[in-house]
């Protein structure tokens, strides 16, 4: 009974937490160069960067976002559900963006490692990632928040 | 005199290399990229060639010369693939499509000098850019058009622009509502081969875009521009001519909603000013990422006094991505138009292969 008890609890805070914070469970870690002032960025302004309508920081300097190659899973999670379009939709808005003149394309590539290191070489850049250890030097964390 | 000159040269070396010795060591950062378009027409208008075409082929450079300076140039080559002088059918041509100096500063202004593509309504900025858009073409209203018999087909506004513009972005909440606006003076229409301006009279622009937070995808802009078009849109020289445009898009992972109208003031061969209006209205829908039938009524009313003499053009088509830089698609328009108080009309089937690279 008190085995029961406990797994269908354990099922119902399972089920709570998946309904309520779905976003966070999925959610990637953005990093930026630490030469940008910026600590803390919205959802709606993360968007807003990864669809070409932001191009550059406060400061002026060109923003540089790094993305990984359209079939990845880490792409496709964040394309979904931080943008709500498809990673195809996404490189199709590109395509427009870039084509007008209006942005530069996201550099693309293939490796976690590969966002890391583009971020430490560009003090414009952003990017997102899952595994957060063995940061290089000039690579830093930022908060995402609702707003 | 000449040691002096000399000096001078030395001096002014020296001054560039001292202001900008980074920028000379740093790496190149030149990237070339561009798009491309073949298509094939068949239509049963008098007097039409049905056949294949080498649409256009843009080999767009990008180089930054620091964070904040970006340079661009896209160089057009269109209708054909040779240049012969000789050949008097030859149809093709090469032309600088665009070649700019961007300065950012911030966010909220950023600077362009050069040659620029007006920033008019949905279209205009990708304007030959199929690879961008659904349809084969970009809407009516954008191309050339021939709005009196005898008078050769022109644009509603300058394609292009010579000069400088302000533009820039600006957050308006933290839900993530923008505003984005573009403005400029250019030497407008009837600039001469060498780009400069023919006459005293400069072009205005502006355009205002305004991106609700409250549903992801929708946008809606307007847009106005202004010159004094030298060979005039029905062929009045230096005619002062004014086009002010709307436009709505709503845009998620399958449907693309667009809507566009004009308002275009010239005069006419009888010396008259005359008001054209032109909407269109276009619905896409993307199944399984690919594949994406889209449809697009457009409606001409050259004369806004005159409701009697209308064009529209209906048009059906089939997108298909092959990949998110290859595009097939086919269209077919129905083109129904008045003239000399009879109904006329015209098929045409577009079928291309655009490319981005």
């Amino acid at each position: 009974m008190i085995i029961r008890l406990k797994y269908h609890t354990l099922l119902l805070i399972a089920s709570s937490v998946l309904f309520f914070f779905p976003s966070k469970i999925f959610c990637q870690t953005i990093i930026i160069n630490k030469t940008n002032p910026v600590e803390k960025i919205s959802k709606s302004m993360l968007r807003n960067i990864f669809l070409g309508n932001n191009v550059s920081w406060e400061n002026g300097r060109r923003i540089q976002i790094v993305d990984f190659i359209s079939d990845s899973p880490l792409r496709k999670q964040f394309d979904e559900n931080t943008l709500m379009l498809s990673p195809q939709k996404v490189s199709m808005i590109w395509v427009k963006v870039s084509l007008s003149g209006k942005s530069i394309p996201p550099k693309i590539v293939h490796a976690e490692e590969d966002v890391k290191n583009f971020i430490n070489e560009n003090e414009g850049g952003i990017g997102y990632i899952k595994n957060v250890t063995n940061l290089p030097q000039s690579v830093k964390i930022i908060q995402v928040t609702e707003e | 005199m000449k040691t002096n000159r000399y000096k001078i040269s030395l001096i002014t070396c020296l001054l560039i290399l001292h202001y900008f010795p980074d920028n000379f060591s740093q790496e190149r950062k030149y990237d070339l990229y561009g798009y491309g378009q073949v298509e094939y027409q068949a239509s049963n208008k008098k007097n039409s060639i049905n056949g294949f075409n080498q649409r256009r082929i843009n080999l767009i450079g990008e180089y930054f010369i620091d964070q904040n300076i970006r340079v661009l140039s896209d160089i057009e080559y269109e209708g054909g693939s040779e240049l012969n002088t000789t050949d008097s059918i030859y149809n093709g041509g090469i032309k600088v499509s665009r070649m700019w100096i961007e300065y950012t500063l911030n966010p909220a202004l950023n600077f362009r000098a050069g040659k620029m593509l007006s920033p008019f309504g949905l279209y205009n900025l990708i304007h030959d850019a199929s690879a961008s858009y659904y349809a084969v073409d970009a809407p009516l209203m954008y191309l050339r058009f021939k709005f009196f018999p005898g008078v050769r087909a022109q644009r509603l506004i300058s394609k292009y622009n010579t000069g400088v513009s302000v533009f820039g972005t600006f957050n308006l909440n933290k839900q993530g509502s923008q505003i984005e606006y573009d403005l400029g003076i250019s030497n407008g229409r009837g600039s001469l081969a060498d780009g400069t301006d023919a006459n005293q009279n400069k072009a205005v622009y502006g355009r205002i875009l305004f991106r609700p937070s409250f549903l992801n995808g929708l946008q809606f802009g307007t847009s106005y521009y202004a010159d004094k078009n030298l060979s005039g849109i029905g062929g009045i020289e230096n005619d002062y001519e004014t086009n002010l445009g709307i436009d709505f898009q709503y845009e998620n992972n399958s449907i693309q909603l667009q809507a566009e109208s004009m308002l275009s003031t010239f005069t006419n061969p009888t010396s008259v000013r005359q008001t054209t209006e032109v909407h269109y209205v276009q619905v896409a829908y993307t199944f399984w990422d690919v594949l994406t039938p889209f449809f697009n009524f457009t409606s001409v009313l050259p004369d806004f006094k005159n409701t009697e003499n209308t064009y529209h053009r209906w048009n059906a088509g089939l997108n298909y991505a092959v990949s998110a830089n290859l595009y097939l698609k086919s269209e077919i328009q129905f083109h129904t138009y008045e003239e000399d108080n009879s109904e006329n009309g015209f098929i045409v089937f577009k079928s291309s292969l655009a490319v981005a690279f």
